[in-house]
């Protein structure tokens, strides 16, 4: 049994043998050399560091906003640094539930607004309630009216009543981005002052050949059409409507104005291709491409591309607003708020009163970033000072009909099948209707607890 | 010699002058290469596009300049180099201690012949078709206790039991199939366990391990989700993790994302590369016994 003869013919075997021993041993090695310099250690909620998580593009106004905002912070609390972290939309959409859960967490997140999203948050008790903090900075004379309808969730976590729980920086809205060169070129000296003159100046554009509209309705990101849509039905629409819509506050009955009208005449726009064709496969992105490249003399967006469409395009440009409309696409921007588990809670309210000081929300306002508290008239471009002031005037006159996937969970990946589905002609205004009032029944039901 | 090659190339060329066929079947393979690649050129060709002459242009667009503004914005965006020793590390930590966990399981199913070793063998596969999203909770809470949140250890534990899992499913089926003459051969000879499986067992199998651990790692490279959510805290991030945060919600740096893709993937080339002959003498490794 024990014979040493059987060694020698193995050499081969052995030398292979023994260069798997070395790469597991020369792996276990790195393990050790790793967990050695691997501990770093985490600083959240040490009281010398204070953690800020966010997703916004440091190239943003709000990044730079914000990237001053540390400056001023480091400077009024000194001994104190500022961990500004930098995360993504999704992954806080995604995340947010399990890792704000943990112990060891930021001591100010960004979170995204909306009863899917913030509501959940608020609703499960993962962020605290910032009412007396509100009062006692006086965040709400800053942040008013529907800029601040979604920073308040009641205990079903759902917008628009309740305990403050988060505080935006900013807001957004929505615009026709338009070619002055293809608008000249086909006679529009004016621009239209109402639904029936715009789709007048599209008749002409169509003629010379021009896609009126640069749209999208692909489900992963081609959110145009849905905002086609909303821009249409907000135009017609009573703030009241949109409120009980939007805070599941009363019935709303689709099949009534202005649901049907907004929604019957989108579906009009698309027959006679006002918003171009194949729209089915296109995103955002390319949607903005189109209208960059020439193609197509309008874009529907909100202020998320000016910066870009200011840098990029090879024309002359302008923007308005759907013309007429009682209300317009739009909300408040992404939400400070404070973990339940954050450590340094003092310094989180101090930070969000820094990003919320005239100082910052001045440059953020001077970027081009619609800031909620600042002043207008410092900015000496005249290109934002006049897209901004359009934005005051909207948050003065509320006129503000948010997004539309906000009031149900789920609403989103629904609204945006159907937008595609009416885009490619399986779908009409009426049976989108018909399945819109079944859906947001049964998600209102199970959001109110019913 | 000369002669044959001769008359094989006139045979060829007359093969070819004879069937016009060969053409065709060469345009549709040359199209089909050229379909397959489409996506990784398209990366390429926008990557060193500057912003303003993609949006002018539109993605199909020669580039009217070179530019790598694009990967300056990616490098002053993200911590790259960090990205990369933190996806590099977990990546090579994971392939190796994977395929080694799951050759040792292996053995103790495949070999030693372990009451029930098809069920287990059966949960272990199971374990690797579990949706990541219901493994979660149990995994972030297990990290918080272990003080493993916001390192790479906590991914590279988890990678490891699940690699591992899949390792001793595929390594143990092999092993069934090596000859039970062998092993008695070996043991007559007086090896025991432990040098049936070092000197006998492992380097039959080592062609199929070292398939195991190119895909170990290419696997590992391309996880999101446990990372994303194990690896909150940026000075741990994983590379598509750090790709992930250049995405807005409603804007996006196209050149930058491509420039940032593009970088992201020259590791696993160059890995793929290296590893390309092994990885094929692995999957041909059964054909000659």
């Amino acid at each position: 049994m024990h014979s040493p003869r059987l060694l020698r013919p193995r050499r081969s075997r052995r030398r292979t043998a023994s260069a798997l021993t070395g790469a597991i041993g020369l792996t276990l090695g790195l393990t050790v050399a790793l967990t050695a310099c691997g501990q770093t250690g985490s600083s959240a909620g040490s009281g010398d560091t204070l953690t800020v998580l966010q997703y916004e593009n440091p190239r943003s106004a709000q990044g730079q906003g914000w990237a001053r905002a540390v400056e001023i912070f480091e400077e009024e609390h000194p001994g104190v640094t500022v961990d500004l972290q930098t995360t993504s939309f999704d992954a806080m959409r995604q995340n947010a539930k399990i890792t704000l859960s943990g112990a060891d967490v930021p001591d100010v997140v960004e979170f995204n607004k909306g009863n899917a999203d913030g509501g959940q948050l608020a609703a499960q008790g993962l962020l605290d309630p910032l009412t007396e903090q509100v009062e006692q900075f006086g965040w709400d004379e800053k942040v008013t009216g529907s800029m601040a309808s979604f920073a308040r969730y009641d205990e079903n976590g759902n917008a628009g009543s309740g305990e403050w729980y988060g505080v935006p920086n900013i807001g957004e809205y929505v615009m026709l981005y338009y070619n002055k060169e293809i608008f000249r070129g086909v006679g529009i000296d004016e621009l239209p002052t109402s639904v029936t003159e715009l789709e007048a100046d599209m008749d002409a554009i169509l003629e010379a050949g021009y896609t009126p509209i640069s749209s999208s309705a692909s489900t992963s990101q081609g959110f145009n059409q849905m905002w086609v849509w909303y821009s249409l039905v907000s135009a017609e629409a009573s703030r009241q409507q949109i409120d009980d819509f939007m805070f599941l506050s009363g019935d709303v009955d689709f099949d009534a104005e202005p649901w049907r009208s907004g929604t019957e005449r989108f579906q009009e726009w698309i027959e006679k291709g006002y918003v171009g064709e194949d729209l089915a496969g296109l995103n955002f992105e390319q949607a903005t491409v189109n209208f960059l490249q020439g193609d197509a003399a309008m874009l529907i967006w909100n202020n998320g591309e000016f910066d870009r469409i200011a840098n990029d395009s090879g024309f002359e440009w302008g923007y308005f607003t759907m013309p007429g409309a009682n209300l317009t696409m739009g909300s408040s921007g992404h939400l400070w708020g404070v973990p339940a588990n954050a450590r340094n809670k003092e310094l989180a309210y101090d930070w969000i009163e820094t990003t919320l000081s005239p100082e910052v929300q001045n440059l953020i306002g001077s970027k081009g970033g619609l800031p909620l508290a600042g002043d207008t008239d410092t900015i000496d471009d005249p290109l934002i000072r006049d897209f901004t002031a359009r934005f005051d005037e909207l948050v003065a006159g509320d006129e503000f009909s948010f997004y539309p996937d906000y009031p149900v969970p789920g609403f989103l990946d629904f609204i945006q099948e159907n937008m595609q589905a009416m885009s490619n002609g399986n779908q009409d205004a009426d049976g989108y209707l018909t399945d819109l009032q079944a859906f947001y029944d049964e998600g209102k039901a199970f959001q109110t607890g019913q | 010699m000369s002669r044959t090659t001769g008359s094989r190339r006139a045979t060829a060329r007359r093969a070819l002058r004879g069937s016009p066929w060969r053409w065709v079947v060469l345009a549709a393979v040359g199209v089909g290469a050229l379909l397959t690649a489409a996506p990784f050129l398209l990366l390429v060709l926008n990557a060193f596009k500057s912003s303003s002459d993609y949006s002018q242009n539109g993605p199909l667009a020669w580039p009217t300049s070179f530019s790598l503004e694009a990967f300056e914005g990616y490098l002053a965006r993200v911590d790259f180099p960090l990205a990369l020793w933190n996806s590099v590390t977990i990546s090579v930590v994971v392939a190796f201690l994977g395929v080694t966990l799951g050759l040792l399981a292996a053995y103790a199913l495949g070999i030693g012949r372990v009451r029930g070793n098809t069920a287990v063998v059966a949960v272990l596969l199971l374990a690797t078709m579990l949706p990541h999203e219901a493994l979660i909770y149990p995994l972030f809470y297990g990290a918080q206790a272990l003080g493993l949140l916001n390192s790479v250890w906590s991914v590279v534990i988890v990678f490891v039991v699940l690699q591992g899992a899949f390792a001793t499913y595929l390594l143990s089926s092999v092993m069934s199939t090596v000859p039970r003459s062998l092993l008695e051969a070996a043991a007559l000879d007086g090896a025991n366990r432990r040098q049936v499986l070092w000197r006998v067992v492992a380097p039959i199998l080592l062609p199929t391990m070292s398939v195991l651990v190119v895909f170990f790692f290419i696997w590992t490279w391309n996880e999101f989700y446990i990372p994303l959510v194990l690896l909150a805290d940026p000075a741990s991030q994983t590379v598509p993790i750090a790709l992930s945060t250049l995405r807005g919600q409603h804007s996006i740096d196209i050149t930058v994302v491509n420039a940032g893709s593009l970088l992201s993937l020259i590791p696993t080339v160059i890995f793929f590369v290296l590893f390309q002959r092994t990885l094929s003498r692995g999957v041909t490794a059964g054909a000659i016994k």
